[in-house]
C-alpha cells in the first residue's frame, strides 16, 4: 500500500483523484487465525494494529458485526484529555495520550487530533477543592494541567456566563493544555488502514454468536460468516460486552445504558477550546466544520438501542444553554445515541478471563475514546503475553473480588 | 411554640398582578393545615378509626380526593394520604387522629408549614401548568375528584382540577415555592395578549 | 421517551421515574458467611439483558412507591408492570 504524502496527493490530482487504492481490504475470513479480534471499533482496531506492529503477530481477524468505527467509536464527542485522578488511570490515559501525540505520523494517515485544551468547570466550594486535589494529583503524576480562575477563563472563552450572579457561577477551572479532540472516524479508518498494512484480515458484516471453547480454553468463534478458529480471542465490543461475556458462560460488573450526543447547525467560530461542567452536567466544543458538538449523561436505565430519551436532550440543552446562554437561538442539527458500558467505578476492565485464552476488554463507558490508541497497546501487550502489561494490572476483572476499585467517578464526571 | 410567631406566606415577595388578556389567575391559599397519614387500608380498625375522626373513609382508588366538611383527603400512595385541614386547626386533628389510633400501626405527622396551596384558575390555566408539566390535563381524563403527583418544572406538585371546574389547585412545597411562582409568571407572558 | 405504566398511578412520563436497576436480587441472608466471590457477585455482577428485562422503578415524583417492570432493552418496549412480590408478565420478545 502507497503512502499518503503531498506526491500521493499531486499524482492522484492526476487522474481526478478517481484512482486512490482502497483504503483496506475486505477479504473473506480465513478458517483460522492466531488471533481474532471481535469489534472493529477503535479500541479493536488498535489492538489488532498494535499487535501487528509491536508483537510480530501478523495473522489475525478483526470481526465486526456492522461496519467499523460504527460503535461508540463514531458516536462519541471526541473529547481527548488524561487528567484523572488515581495513579493507575493516569497512567493509562497519559500513555493514551503520549500515543496520541505521535498518532496521525506513525499511521500516515490525519485523524485530526488537536491538542484545543480542555476546562473542566467548577462551580462551588467543593468542585475547586477537587479540582485542585485533581490537578495536583497529575502534576505529581508528569500530567500538565493547572488551575484558572474566572478572569483568565472569560479571556479565553467569552461566549461562557462567568456572571457571579448566575445560577451556577463559574469559580475556576482545570485546564490541561495537551488534551483536546480528535477525528473519530479517523482514528478507526487510520488504525483499520495501519492493521491492513501489517496483513491485518478486517471482515465486517460478521457477527460473532458463540464463542468456543474446550476444557476451558478458547478455540474460536462461530460467527455469521461460519466457524473462525483462533487460540486467542480478544473482544472489544464495548456495549455488548455482556452478551459477549453470556456466550463465553460468565457475566460481567456492567450496564450497558444509552448515551445521547448532538451537533447544531454549523456556525462561525465561537469556541476554540473544550468546556466541560460537572455540576451543570453537559460539555460542548465546535468541531472544524463549526458545528457544536454537545454531550451529557447517561440515560438512568439499560438500553441497547443506540437512542435514549426526550428528556436526556432537554437536560443537556438545557445545561448548555445555563454555561452559553447566546447558543439558545442555534439550531440543533443531529442527535443520535450510543451503547455505553458502564462498570461500578468508572474504570475499564481489561484483561484475563475465567477461559483460558480468551480477553476482555470493555467497561470504557462514557470516557473511553480518549484511551483508544493507549487501550489497544495495553491489550496487544496482554493478548500477545497472554498476561497484563503494569499499565492494565490494576484493571482486572478480579478487582471486584478483591475490592481494589479505583473509583473515577470525580475525574469521568459528566458523561464524555 | 409556633403560634408564638406570626407565619409569613413563602411567596411574600412575588408582586401577583391582575391578569392581563388570556393569563390565567395565580392565586396563594396560605396557611392551611397539612397532616401526612400513614397506615394499612386493609386494616379495618385503622381505616374506622380514621373515619371516626375525618368524618369519611379514607380514598382507596389512587389519585382520588374526598371532602369531608372542612377537610380534604388525598390520596398520596396505597398506604399514605393528605389530610388538609383549614388553618391552624392541624394540631387538633393530629391529636384526635392520634388518640384515636392508639397502638394501630400508622403514623399521623404535621407537614404544615412545609407546604403551600397555589390556584390556577380562568382561561388558559391547564396551558399555563402544561408548560413544563408531563400530566395530560385535560379536562376528559382529568376530573374533578382526582388528583396526581407529578413534575412541574423540575419541582414536585400534587396538581388536582378544583371542584367547581374553574381550574387547579397546585399543593408544591414552601422551599420551591418562591422559585415555581416566578416560573409562572415567566410562562404568564405567552397569554399577555 | 417512555410512558411507563405504575402500577397504582396508571401510564405517566418516564420523568416522573427513577429507574433502580435489574429486579429480583436478593439480598443474601448471612453475609458474613459469604465468600469474596459470593459477595462481588451480588454487588457487582448483573445480566444486562440484551432483550427482556425485568427492572426496579420507584415513581419519584408521584406516589413514590418501588415496582417492577419487564422492558424489551432494544426496542424499548414495555411489556407490562408489577408489584414487588408479584409474578410478572412474560412479554414476546420482538
Ligand atoms: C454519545 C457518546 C459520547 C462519547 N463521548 C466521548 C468523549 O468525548 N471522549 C471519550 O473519551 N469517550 C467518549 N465516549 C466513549 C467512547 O465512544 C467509547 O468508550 C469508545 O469509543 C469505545 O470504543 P470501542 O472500540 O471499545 O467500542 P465501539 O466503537 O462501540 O466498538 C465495538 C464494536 O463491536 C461490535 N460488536 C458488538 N457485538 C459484536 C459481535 N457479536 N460480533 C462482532 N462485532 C460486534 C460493534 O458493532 C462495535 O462496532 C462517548 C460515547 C458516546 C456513546
Ligand atoms: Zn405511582
Amino acid at each position: 500500500m502507497s503512502k499518503y504524502s503531498i506526491f500521493s496527493l499531486a499524482r492522484n490530482a492526476m487522474s481526478f483523484h478517481q484512482n486512490w487504492e482502497k483504503v483496506w481490504r475486505s477479504p473473506e475470513p480465513k478458517k483460522q487465525y492466531d488471533v481474532i479480534i471481535v469489534g472493529g471499533g477503535g479500541h479493536g482496531l488498535a489492538t489488532a494494529y498494535y499487535l501487528a506492529k509491536e508483537h510480530g503477530i501478523k495473522n489475525i481477524a478483526v470481526l465486526e458485526k456492522g461496519w467499523i468505527g460504527g460503535g461508540n467509536t463514531g458516536r462519541n464527542t471526541t473529547i481527548v484529555r488524561s487528567n484523572y485522578l488515581w495513579d493507575e488511570s493516569a497512567h493509562l490515559y497519559e500513555k493514551a495520550m503520549k500515543l496520541w501525540e505521535g498518532l496521525s505520523q506513525d499511521l500516515n494517515y490525519n485523524v485530526m487530533f488537536s491538542q484545543r485544551g480542555v476546562y473542566n468547570l467548577g462551580h462551588n466550594l467543593q468542585d475547586m477543592r477537587d479540582i485542585e486535589r485533581r490537578v495536583n494529583a497529575n502534576r505529581l503524576n508528569g500530567i500538565d494541567g493547572y488551575v484558572v480562575g474566572p478572569e483568565e477563563i472569560k479571556r479565553a472563552i467569552p461566549a461562557l456566563n462567568v456572571d457571579a450572579g448566575c445560577r451556577y457561577p463559574v469559580l475556576g477551572a482545570s485546564f490541561q493544555p495537551r488534551a483536546g479532540v480528535a477525528r473519530h472516524d479517523a482514528v478507526a479508518w487510520g488504525f483499520a488502514r495501519g492493521a491492513d498494512q501489517h496483513g491485518v484480515d478486517i471482515i465486517q458484516n460478521c457477527e460473532v454468536t458463540a464463542i468456543r471453547q474446550e476444557n476451558g480454553e478458547v478455540t474460536g468463534v462461530e460467527t455469521s460468516k461460519g466457524t473462525i478458529l483462533a487460540k486467542k480471542v480478544g473482544v472489544v465490543v464495548a456495549g455488548h460486552c455482556s452478551v459477549l461475556a453470556d456466550m463465553a458462560g460468565f457475566r460481567m460488573p456492567i450496564e450497558s445504558h444509552p448515551l445521547q450526543a448532538l451537533v447544531s447547525e454549523p456556525i462561525k467560530p465561537v469556541l476554540d477550546t473544550v468546556v466541560m461542567s460537572n455540576a451543570v452536567h453537559g460539555y460542548v466544543s465546535q468541531s472544524d466544520k463549526g458545528d457544536l458538538v454537545i454531550g451529557a449523561g447517561i440515560d438512568s436505565y439499560t438500553g441497547y438501542g443506540q437512542r435514549g430519551s426526550f428528556s436526556g436532550i432537554e437536560h443537556t440543552v438545557a445545561a448548555i444553554i445555563e454555561m452559553f446562554p447566546i447558543f439558545s437561538r442555534v439550531r440543533m442539527n443531529r442527535q443520535w445515541g450510543g451503547i455505553v458500558d458502564t462498570t461500578p467505578d468508572a474504570c475499564p476492565i481489561i484483561g484475563n478471563t475465567p477461559v483460558k485464552g480468551l480477553y476482555f476488554n470493555c467497561g470504557w463507558g462514557t470516557g473511553g475514546f480518549k484511551a483508544t490508541p493507549g487501550s489497544g497497546w495495553v491489550f496487544a501487550h496482554n493478548i500477545a503475553t497472554g498476561a497484563p502489561h503494569e499499565l492494565n494490572a490494576a484493571f482486572g476483572l478480579d478487582r471486584f473480588t478483591s475490592g481494589f476499585l479505583i473509583d473515577e467517578h470525580g475525574a469521568a464526571g459528566v458523561a464524555h | 411554640m409556633s403560634d408564638l410567631f406570626h407565619q409569613q406566606s413563602p411567596i411574600v415577595q412575588i408582586k401577583l398582578t391582575e391578569p392581563k388578556a388570556n393569563q390565567p389567575l395565580i392565586r396563594e391559599i396560605p396557611f392551611q393545615g397539612f397532616l401526612n397519614l400513614r397506615g394499612r387500608p386493609n386494616n379495618p380498625d385503622f381505616m374506622t378509626a380514621v373515619k371516626k375522626v375525618l368524618g369519611c373513609s379514607l380514598p382507596i382508588e389512587a389519585n382520588t380526593v374526598v371532602v369531608s366538611g372542612d377537610y380534604k383527603i388525598y390520596w398520596l400512595g396505597p398506604d399514605e394520604w393528605l389530610v388538609i385541614t383549614p388553618t391552624e386547626q392541624q394540631r387538633k386533628v393530629q391529636s384526635e387522629l392520634i388518640s384515636a389510633l392508639g397502638v394501630i400501626f400508622s403514623s399521623v405527622v404535621d407537614n404544615s408549614s412545609g407546604v403551600t396551596i397555589i390556584n390556577i384558575t380562568g382561561d388558559n390555566a391547564a396551558n399555563l401548568i402544561a408548560r413544563d408539566c408531563p400530566l395530560d390535563l385535560h379536562s376528559t381524563v382529568f376530573k374533578a375528584g382526582q388528583c396526581a403527583q407529578t413534575r412541574l418544572a423540575k419541582s414536585g406538585a400534587m396538581i388536582a382540577p378544583l371542584l367547581d371546574g374553574s381550574g387547579f389547585e397546585l399543593i408544591i412545597r414552601r422551599s420551591f415555592a418562591d422559585y415555581l411562582l416566578l416560573w409562572m409568571q415567566d410562562a404568564l407572558i405567552e397569554f399577555e395578549a | 421517551m417512555l410512558l411507563i405504566e405504575c402500577p397504582w398511578c396508571g401510564e405517566r412520563d418516564e420523568s416522573e421515574f427513577s429507574y433502580a436497576g435489574e429486579a429480583h436480587i436478593a439480598r443474601p441472608l448471612e453475609t458474613e458467611k459469604l465468600s469474596d466471590e459470593e459477595w462481588a457477585n451480588y454487588l457487582f455482577l448483573r445480566k444486562n439483558i440484551k432483550g427482556l428485562h425485568r427492572e426496579q422503578w420507584n415513581h419519584a415524583a408521584g406516589c413514590r412507591r418501588y415496582f417492577n417492570v419487564e422492558r424489551n432493552t432494544v426496542s424499548y418496549k414495555i411489556s407490562g408492570s408489577y408489584k414487588i412480590g408479584e409474578q410478572g408478565p412474560v412479554g414476546d420478545d420482538t
